[in-house]
């Protein structure tokens, strides 16, 4: 008896949880919206329609807690990314996690919220651990999460209501620094999941709205930067609570079953609206689009030898509108590998929806409702969807918002055919930050992350204008940068030197791209020790696009420049220090800047130790042009001259046929006769200087044939023709032979 | 109500050449809802600027254009006239090509020079009209990547489902890539 | 100056404020009982003296005064106005020339991006949108100097110290760049350069060699230094204070200039006052001039901080209903609520603003139904127009006030303009009875209803997103058409006290001539205080701060003693800006005294913060652990000024004299048609309770009193409503 009495004692006693569980939520969920094609079987709004007042005061209350959760919270943060920036976001969910409504900031990472719940219900959090009002649950994991990386911090917390999980608090934002052997919060040369640094699958950290004691611990031992990160999870629960207690307040004027009726109607009609918009702004038809990330590994992977090579990322997407709305297929893309840029299919989502809540959900209730309007296929063992469970995801951002620049880029395709040119822009995805770790003299150990170029890019030329400077981030609503004396006030040892555009820097054509940005670190007395790495979105080797829109250059990736060993102190007593990476370059071929060792980088960096007097440069945010280059209205260029926007003459010369004379104060001014002329001798040159497509298509064909090309373009051809769907392309386009493969031979 | 206002084709134009002011822009992306009968205008507009008769269809790009040619074909058309055939065939294929896969080559399309793509990993391609050299098109990939369709369009479900105004030709093979039909001519060209 | 307005004597009693607006500008002329009287006329951007002395003559004659007379016994002249927003606005300002640190010769085009300021949720998501605001400094105006100095490091003083010098300030560079500005035919030149919040003396340096070579050049243009404009860290939002400084406050300066010369020419003795953004008045002459941008709206703010501390009600949240818009302010602990980002016309300062949030519903705000059958309000607006029911073309809020019967068609400016009910009524049936399948009264209660509920909801968040709770405040509310839609808005909102005045129209006016005559100095600080800090350490730093108020407290009596003021009737409130060692952002907090000498001191300090914080933030959110720091301490200097006096009543009977009582009305209220008793404002006496259904008439406004709720008149013939 004894005996029996004891084992009652440890048998775990069923929580108050008294309602369906979680599972069974899910199932129905997915059950109704199957079944009829609407979401939750919502077919008709029959609380709006009856009472349409009611349900928007409802709607905006409830969104209006989401909104001052993130206006009041992040002040609460420690990381400038966070409050000053997009990167955060809170938002409430259903409770099987699809999206209500959600604050400002990188929004679309609502895509993962469902992952999350799902795998607590798949795994009877519910039923077994018992699931209160106000826990608290930290996820940072892609398998069982969603989440994009790991860098991006997820704090979920629990509605309960009489007995039964009502829905859920979500809170993230952008670690300054996340614990991985790589410091900062993209671990560039993770191998697997295990070196992404402090990756938590759903786990509860707290309860009753406060996170338990032995959770500070984990930030003190697991991360580099403990303080910003117990103050950010502060700033994230923070949030939460006060969206918990509105959703209270809602339960309570509302009562719980108008409230769970509403939370699916208001998901329905947002789902409705979006495809409104899609047939409205759309032309049915195939979208295509490519891009390629050089990942270069070779010889840097020397501990973790199956690592140790160069992997040419191929990402590949259509877009086709259907009656649902539209389908995203990603297959063709490579297959997974063992770097730092796999994504999982929450992370491709969230960088997908980006464009898509963009163009569709501007004008409606931003809700799960687009998860359901844009189909995503991410092929079983493509870099999207892997089929290996311990892929890094550390550095996915590098490559998946290429994914959404080229679902972006079909909708303005769309828009530009149907007529609504104001709205057609190019799109490219090329951001840029810089992170690392060191001690000063006096033995203060400290980790970081400058945020600077994630904040904000060029954006793309307009059909009808050129793009404008730092004007937007295709990744967040908020487009900031930050300031200087924020982020230098951060990092010890680095001071700028300069924070400005880049002239040149930017895809050409008849309409050009805002110019991208790039800055000038300069370390100073580092103490023991300062070193950095670079992650970054178009630091790839190769374009931010692979296609150019309607005869112009896709904007070019980014670079970074170590110049290590300088005469730094002789530039600064005349007063003439390097501003940014075109004037660094430029110094340096006229010996004026004098450097033991410089290095320019156009993928991801080694760590770099710094000392006295070595500078460090980027060059990122640069997007894309629109039209042929030779239509260039020849003042635009003329303008561009004398504002120093493109400031090589001979070269935006010979890129858009245009000849200018400049004058005594160095103003330029237009040669109308000798451009006309110029450009009809360039249009001949173009003529002269290429080949019929028929007899290009045979000579590369024959290249084809012979496998003609460097290894990592072989492996990449290898491991995209493993999906049927490029496989059959490649085969009809190059008309090879059956037998034809790119397996190793 | 202003939403469903039509907007002017003096607006229309003004997006066309390039000249609409930034308040005119602003207000057009902020309608509520967009002109329904944008589309036709826009056509309307495209149409009196071409040179030739043959019914704009869709717009492609720039200079290019889904038309109906006098033989009541639906072919590819560029601004000065030059026909590029079906439309379900990629138009690329009846381009003229130059390919920069050197560094120095790049350099003149790219600047600063660490702004280039990579040689070898990558090489950029510029698609040409045969006649009057606009350059319709600019494709940065790896060497040997199929030339990328970039948008084939379901003209009659467009017309039909989306527009309302079905086309008089519609048939069941409309939406459908032939560009195979072609590289295999040219394969058997380079066998026979 | 001799001729003080501070040392008023008993003849000069008389308080005269002016809102200045974009269609009228409202004088206030308060009596040294508390009564007064307005006066009003139009705007005239481009003689503002000649609005002045037109209203400040309406307001006289109604007392049977003329202006002379008026000003001959006026110790205070308050005179807000937006000239410098519509200066920023519409572009028209003094050509600047701008030097900043070298490297960042582009920070006037990036505005460190912030592309999207003032736009909705749904506005910033659709990208398109993003637009950057017009610089206010053409580019080629920009100068980079080489110079570096360091600002220190927020892990502590672990590095170089605040302020090191890294790169000296490049001479040659200044006096080129000086030279090319004034070739360049500039007006005013400003300086930006990194840290200067820490330590001036590199812009400093800077502007001594500006002004020798302009001394050189025989010119006199202004040199303005961030530093002095707002020494405070960001420096995106530093340069734009900078900015309209530079470009803009100077201009208005002379503006306003010419209205105090209208003013003395009446026979005025004084100094002709304005509003700051953060409350508190200040003469024409004051250095930072920009911070009196949005002195408008202000004076509400002040009237309700006014009225609380008579009442003895320290916690308000104002509503302010006009025209346009539906204004929301908070008053917390008798203070003005501070915002650190004003976003301002585009821009981002860094300036301290009251916390002021509105929605674009007001009573001339256009009502219409979208595709989906959706009501919308706002945020077009009829203005002056008024509605169908005057001389507007689309359906407003004013128009169904009308139908519904809460507005009197007969008694709008008290009879002065008759409105037109039928005209209305058939709008409200085309705009949104038929596009919505209602009856004309279900569109037009919907359509009120939505308006209710945007301006409810604003109240709520307003007072939500800064963690305060609605029963812990009063709200108090004015405007023309605050009190018609009071009953709406307040509606499910526990307050713990909801008021009005009979003058509500005229508040913001009134609430001007309440300012208190106040400075505001911050100086920045570096401190940090670990949890295990000695004793000595602790005193060491009390009385580092104590310095800095001292420091401040000196600056004050200076720079007051300039503007006139008795320097030693100069009285000072305390503050410091702290926060968790690792936070980025530091919460204002204030204190009981300026006592701050040893252990104990400090702590009192800490235990204000904590309670400050934990009022904003739910306890998870604390973080003591981390030890505290101190980036600021503030200083308020106040000068005593003439106040208007509330006049207090005898108390009459619940029940209002026959007099007051005009008729009845019929109301399509909540649903049904409901018959309104109307009484005259007027003829309510203090004592008074009106019982609703009922509506109180006034010229300039109508009180809503709903069935089954009561309005009654304390001494003070403030309205409570219950």
């Amino acid at each position: 008896m004894a005996v029996v009495n004891e084992r009652k004692h440890v048998v775990p006693s069923r929580p108050v949880n008294t309602g369906p569980t979680l599972r069974q939520q899910v199932s129905e969920r997915d059950r109704l919206t199957q079944e009829t094609g609407h979401y939750y079987g919502i077919t008709d709004l029959s609380l709006r329609d009856a009472d349409p007042i009611k349900y928007e005061r409802f709607y905006n209350k409830l969104h209006a807690a989401v909104l001052a959760a993130r206006e009041s919270a992040r002040f609460v943060a420690a990381s400038p990314g966070s409050r000053e920036m997009g990167e955060c976001l809170w938002g409430i969910t259903t409770p099987e996690g699809d999206t209500l409504a959600v604050s400002m900031g990188f929004l679309s990472h609502t895509a993962i919220f469902p992952v999350a719940i799902r795998y607590m219900a798949d795994n009877d959090y519910d039923v077994n651990d018992g699931i209160e009002d106000g826990d608290v649950y930290a996820v940072s994991d892609g398998k069982t999460g969603g989440v994009p990386h790991p860098g991006d911090f997820y704090s979920f917390t629990s509605i309960c209501h009489e007995g039964e999980v009502v829905g859920w608090a979500v809170g993230i934002n952008h670690l300054m620094e996340n614990g991985a052997p790589v410091a900062g919060s993209w671990a560039t040369f993770s191998v697997d999941t295990f070196m992404d640094g402090l990756v938590c699958p759903p786990m509860r950290t707290g309860r009753k709205l406060r996170q338990e004691s032995w959770w500070k611990a984990i930030w003190e031992r697991r991360t580099r930067a403990s303080t910003m990160n117990i103050l950010d999870d502060k700033m994230r629960l923070a949030g939460c609570a006060m969206i918990n207690n509105a959703a209270h307040d809602l339960l309570a004027e509302f009562g719980a079953e108008y409230y769970k009726r509403a939370i699916r109607e208001v998901i329905e009609e947002s789902r409705r609206m979006i495809v409104d918009n899609m047939r409205a702004l759309m032309v049915p038809g195939t979208y295509n689009g490519c891009a390629f990330r050089l990942v270069k590994y070779e010889g840097l992977q020397n501990v973790w030898s199956h690592a140790n090579k160069n992997t040419l990322i191929h990402v590949r997407a259509s877009v086709e509108p259907n009656e649902k709305g539209l389908m995203l297929d990603t297959e063709g893309s490579s297959r997974w590998g063992y770097h730092s840029y796999n994504a999982t299919p929450g992370g491709a989502d969230a960088a997908v929806f980006l464009g898509m809540i963009n163009s569709f959900a501007h004008n409606t209730k931003v809700t799960a409702g687009i998860e359901l309007a844009v189909q995503r296929h991410y092929a079983v063992g493509s870099i999207y969807n892997p089929d290996y469970e311990f892929t890094s995801n550390a550095n996915l951002w590098a490559q998946t918002v290429a994914l959404n620049s080229i679902g972006f880029n079909a909708v303005s395709r769309a828009t530009f055919s149907r007529g609504y040119m104001e709205e057609a822009f190019t799109i490219d995805g090329n951001w840029g930050a810089f992170q690392g770790a060191g001690t000063t003299a006096d033995g203060t150990s400290y980790g970081f992350t400058n945020f600077e170029w994630l904040g904000g890019t060029g954006r793309g030329a307009w059909c009808y204008k050129d793009g404008e400077p730092l004007v937007w981030a295709a990744w967040s609503q908020i487009a900031t940068i930050g300031d200087a004396e924020e982020f230098e006030a951060c990092v010890p040892p680095l001071f700028y030197l300069g924070r400005k555009l880049l002239p040149g820097y930017f895809g050409y054509g008849k309409y050009r791209g805002g110019p991208g940005n790039s800055a000038v670190h300069w370390c100073v007395e580092p103490g023991k020790h300062v070193a950095l790495t670079r992650p970054n979105g178009g630091l790839s080797c190769t374009t931010s696009v692979g296609l150019g829109m309607s005869g112009a250059y896709p904007g070019p990736g980014s670079f970074m420049i170590s110049a290590r060993g300088t005469n730094l102190p002789e530039l600064i007593k005349e007063g003439e220090t390097p501003r940014d990476a075109r004037e660094l370059l430029a110094q340096v071929d006229s010996g004026q800047l004098t450097v033991e060792n410089l290095e320019i980088w156009k993928t991801d960096c080694p760590e770099l130790a710094l000392h006295d007097h070595d500078l460090f440069v980027d060059a990122a945010g640069s997007s894309g042009g629109w039209g042929d280059p030779l239509d260039r209205n020849p003042m635009l260029v003329i303008a561009d001259l004398n504002d120093g926007v493109a400031p090589d003459y001979d070269f935006v010369s010979n890129m858009h046929g245009v000849v200018a004379s400049q004058n005594a104060d160095g103003d330029w001014t237009l040669d109308a006769a000798a451009t006309t002329a110029k450009r009809a001798a360039l249009r001949k040159a173009r003529l002269d200087e290429s080949q019929p497509a028929a007899d290009w298509w045979q000579q590369e064909r024959n290249k084809v044939l012979a496998k003609d090309f460097v290894p990592e373009v072989h492996e990449m051809y290898s491991q995209s023709l493993s999906f049927a769907k490029f496989d059959g392309e490649f085969r009809r386009f190059w008309q090879v032979p059956a037998e034809f493969n790119f397996s190793k031979e | 109500m202003a939403s469903e206002a039509s907007i002017s084709k003096e607006l229309i134009s003004q997006l066309v050449e390039g000249t609409i002011d930034d308040d005119n822009a602003t207000r057009l992306q902020r309608l509520p809802r967009k002109d329904q009968d944008r589309f036709m205008n826009y056509c309307a507009v495209l149409q009196a600027r071409v040179s030739w008769q043959d019914q704009i269809l869709l717009r492609l790009g720039d200079k290019l254009y889904v038309v109906r040619n006098a033989a009541n074909q639906r072919v590819v058309k560029c601004d000065c006239g030059h026909e590029f055939g079906d439309y379900r065939q990629n138009w690329k294929l009846g381009c003229k090509v130059r390919v920069r896969r050197t560094l120095a080559e790049m350099r003149e399309v790219y600047d600063p020079a660490p702004a280039c793509p990579e040689p070898g990993w990558q090489e950029v391609r510029e698609f040409f009209c045969p006649d009057c050299a606009a350059q319709h098109s600019v494709e940065v990939v790896a060497p040997g990547y199929p030339v990328v369709f970039e948008m084939l369009p379901d003209l009659d479900k467009f017309y039909r489902d989306y527009l309302g105004q079905p086309l008089p030709d519609e048939a069941g093979d409309w939406y459908a890539d032939r560009t195979a039909d072609l590289t295999q001519r040219w394969a058997a060209s380079a066998a026979g | 100056m001799s001729d003080s307005h501070v040392t008023a004597s008993d003849d000069r009693q008389f308080i005269l404020a002016f809102d200045a607006g974009g269609t009228m500008t409202d004088a206030i002329l308060v009596k040294p009982d508390g009564s007064f009287t307005v006066g009003k006329s139009i705007s005239r951007r481009e003689d503002e003296p000649r609005s002045y002395r037109e209203s400040v003559t309406d307001a006289a004659n109604n007392l049977g005064l003329t202006a002379e007379e008026v000003h001959a016994r006026c110790g205070a002249d308050i005179y807000c106005g937006t000239g410098m927003l519509n200066t920023v606005l519409t572009g028209n300002g003094r050509k600047v020339g701008l030097m900043v640190t070298r490297g960042f010769e582009d920070i006037t085009v990036m505005e460190g991006g912030l592309s999207y300021l003032g736009q909705s949720q749904n506005e910033t998501l659709h990208q398109q949108l993003h637009k950057h605001t017009r610089p206010l400094v053409h580019p080629k105006n920009v100068f980079g100097i080489s110079e570096r100095l360091g600002g220190g490091c927020y892990q502590g003083n672990i590095h170089l110290a605040p302020g090191a010098e890294l790169i000296p300030v490049n001479e040659k560079q200044v006096v080129k760049a000086v030279n090319e500005m004034i070739d360049r035919g500039c007006e005013v030149i400003g300086i930006l350069f990194l840290f200067s919040f820490v330590d001036a003396r590199h812009e400093h340096e800077a502007k001594a060699i500006a002004e020798r070579v302009l001394k050189e050049r025989g010119l006199s243009l202004p040199v303005v230094c961030s530093a002095d404009v707002a020494p405070v860290s960001k420096e995106n939002n530093r340069l734009k204070s900078l900015l309209f400084q530079c470009f803009a406050a100077e201009l208005v300066r002379d503006s306003l200039m010419s209205v105090e010369t209208q003013a003395k020419a009446f026979g005025y003795q004084g100094r002709l006052l304005t509003l700051l953004s953060y409350g508190g008045a200040v003469n024409m002459e004051y250095e930072r001039l920009y911070e009196t941008m949005i002195s408008g709206p202000i004076g509400g703010l002040i009237g309700a901080q006014f009225i609380g501390e008579k009442l003895g009600i320290p916690n308000i949240v104002t509503a302010d209903m006009g025209g346009t818009s539906f204004d929301v302010g908070l008053i917390v602990e008798n203070r003005l609520a501070i915002t650190k980002s004003a976003d301002i016309a585009g821009h981002r300062l860094a300036l301290q603003m009251v916390e002021l949030d509105s929605v674009g519903s007001g009573a001339g705000s256009v009502v219409w139904v979208d595709d989906y059958k959706r009501l919308h309000v706002g945020p077009d607006s009829a203005g002056a127009k008024v509605g169908v029911c005057l001389n507007f073309d689309r359906l407003t809020v004013t128009d169904i006030n009308v139908v519904m019967g809460y507005v009197d068609p007969d008694y709008f400016l008290g009879g002065q303009v008759k409105l037109d009910r039928e005209k209305a009524m058939a709008a409200l049936d085309e705009a949104v009875a038929k596009p919505l399948g209602l009856s004309v009264y279900e569109a037009g209660a919907g359509v009120l209803d939505i308006v209710n509920t945007q301006m409810n909801d604003l109240l709520r968040t307003m007072v939500a997103a800064k963690g305060y709770d609605t029963h812990d405040f009063t709200l108090l509310y004015y405007g023309g058409a605050g009190p018609v839609h009071m009953y709406g808005y307040a509606e499910g909102i526990e307050f713990a006290d909801v008021i009005t005045m009979p003058w509500a129209a005229g508040f913001s006016a009134f609430g001007a001539a309440c300012a208190e005559y106040m400075h505001r100095y911050s100086r920045g600080l570096r401190t940090l205080i670990p949890n295990n800090m000695s004793d000595d350490d602790r005193t060491a730093i009390a009385q580092q701060i104590r310095s800095a108020w001292a420091g401040l407290e000196a600056d004050a009596r200076v720079e007051m003693k300039n503007e006139g003021v008795d320097p030693d009737k100069v009285t000072f409130r305390y503050g410091v800006a702290a926060r968790y060692i690792g936070q980025l952002e530091s919460f204002d907090t204030a204190l009981e005294s300026g006592e701050m000498n040893g252990p104990a001191d400090l702590q009192r300090l800490i235990d204000a913060f904590e309670v400050m914080y934990t009022k904003v933030y739910p306890d998870g959110a604390r973080f003591p652990d981390a030890g505290y720091s101190l980036t600021a301490v503030h200083l308020e200097a106040i000068a005593p000024k003439p106040q208007p006096v509330l006049a207090e009543y005898p108390l009459s009977p619940a029940e209002p004299d026959a007099e007051a009582y005009v008729g009845s009305r019929e109301v399509y209220h909540a649903n049904q048609w409901t018959t309104f008793n109307v009484y005259e404002m007027a003829g309510l006496k203090a004592g008074n309770v009106v019982q609703g259904p009922a509506i109180i008439r006034d010229p300039m406004t109508t009180v809503v009193v709903p069935p089954q709720r009561t309005m009654s008149f304390d001494k003070y013939r403030i309205l409570h409503y219950k």
